[in-house]
């Protein structure tokens, strides 16, 4: 089956020389380092040129034989899809477990949206501390308004942005918190949080009305 | 049944390759050939030299270049004493593998 040395015309060699050229090249583009790329280049010359020694049988190789054997190799490109046989794990090594599923993240919108929930519990501190101030400004019995005194003036102007910052506040958490909603329900268990999406959406919302009528309530 | 047939293929390339060295050195053509005795298995070129040239680089072939009568020098493939007791692993989880999913495939059928 040894064949005899042979010396190959130009024209073959270079067309047996191309496609060596082709496997190193996809070689290199999948990964493989120089060394590596050559000693498997250094294999299928080997081969190339025992399978058209076989063909020739003892003739001088013509381009149609070498043809005819680079036909019957792969091609080049499957030496860039072959890629992952030489990435494959060290030998020896055990087989690697599958990777664990990703820990799902804390959704972040949904402790975002909690940040508008903070002014609240200084709102109601404060509508319960000058709520009676605010109170006396009310029309005395008979129909005639008792004039505001400096000190009301004051209180009212103060107690308009203590209204607008927590409903500011609660509707930045609200609309937030159905934004977390719909963010966890679409990472399909990527995202955690839903309790607390919810309260921010929901609860948050709810809370404050409740606390805004029993402060009304209580005035 | 393509693409299983080839993961299939992919998985037994090692196992296969380690197999036709343990009669004995080879170089690359010559590994080709004794695995196109297992034809069902169609492993080409493209799979055999670079496992083999991986397989040297961990250590469980060792390569020995020798001139050829054809052109240039060839690689002559060996198992070393870590190879051999690599293959003897995977010899008997193949065996194990070979058993299980046997019974599986064909139930409790000999």
């Amino acid at each position: 089956m040894t064949p005899d040395r042979m010396e190959l015309p130009p024209e073959v060699r270079s067309k047996v020389d191309a496609h060596l050229d082709a496997v190193e090249q996809a070689l290199r583009r999948s990964g493989a380092g120089r060394e590596e790329a050559r000693s498997i280049t250094d294999d299928v010359e080997t081969q190339i040129l025992d399978m058209l020694a076989t063909r020739a049988a003892g003739r001088t190789p013509k381009v149609k034989d070498a043809s005819a054997v680079l036909a019957q190799l792969d091609p080049p490109e499957a030496y860039a899809q072959g890629a992952e046989a030489r990435a494959g794990a060290p030998a020896g090594a055990p087989p690697s477990p599958p990777p664990p599923p990703a820990k799902p993240k804390f959704c972040r919108t949904a402790i975002l949206a909690l940040l508008g929930f903070v002014p609240v519990p200084v709102f109601v501190v404060l509508a319960i501390t000058l709520g009676p101030f605010v109170a006396r400004v009310q029309p005395v019995p008979g129909g005639a308004q008792a004039a505001p005194s400096v000190f009301h003036i004051f209180i009212c102007c103060d107690v308009i942005p203590l209204i607008a910052i927590p409903l500011i506040g609660v509707l930045w958490t609200t609309i937030l918190g159905i934004v977390a909603i719909i963010q966890i329900h679409r990472a399909k268990g990527q995202l955690r949080g839903m309790g607390l999406a919810i309260f921010d959406a929901v609860v948050s919302p709810a809370l404050f009305l409740i606390v805004v009528l029993l402060l009304l309530t209580r005035t | 049944m393509g693409g299983w047939e080839t993961q299939v293929r992919k998985g037994l390339v090692e196992l296969c390759v380690m197999a036709a060295l343990q009669s004995g050195e080879a170089y690359g053509y010559e590994i080709l050939r004794r695995l196109a005795q297992a034809e069902p298995l169609a492993i080409t070129e493209s799979t055999v030299y670079p496992v083999l040239a991986r397989l040297a680089k961990d250590g469980l072939l060792a390569v020995r270049v020798a001139p050829s009568p054809a052109g240039p020098p060839r690689r002559y493939y060996r198992l070393t004493a870590e190879g051999r007791r690599h293959f003897a692993e995977m010899q008997a989880y193949w065996k194990e593998l070979d058993a299980s999913v046997n019974r599986l495939v064909f139930g409790d059928r000999p």
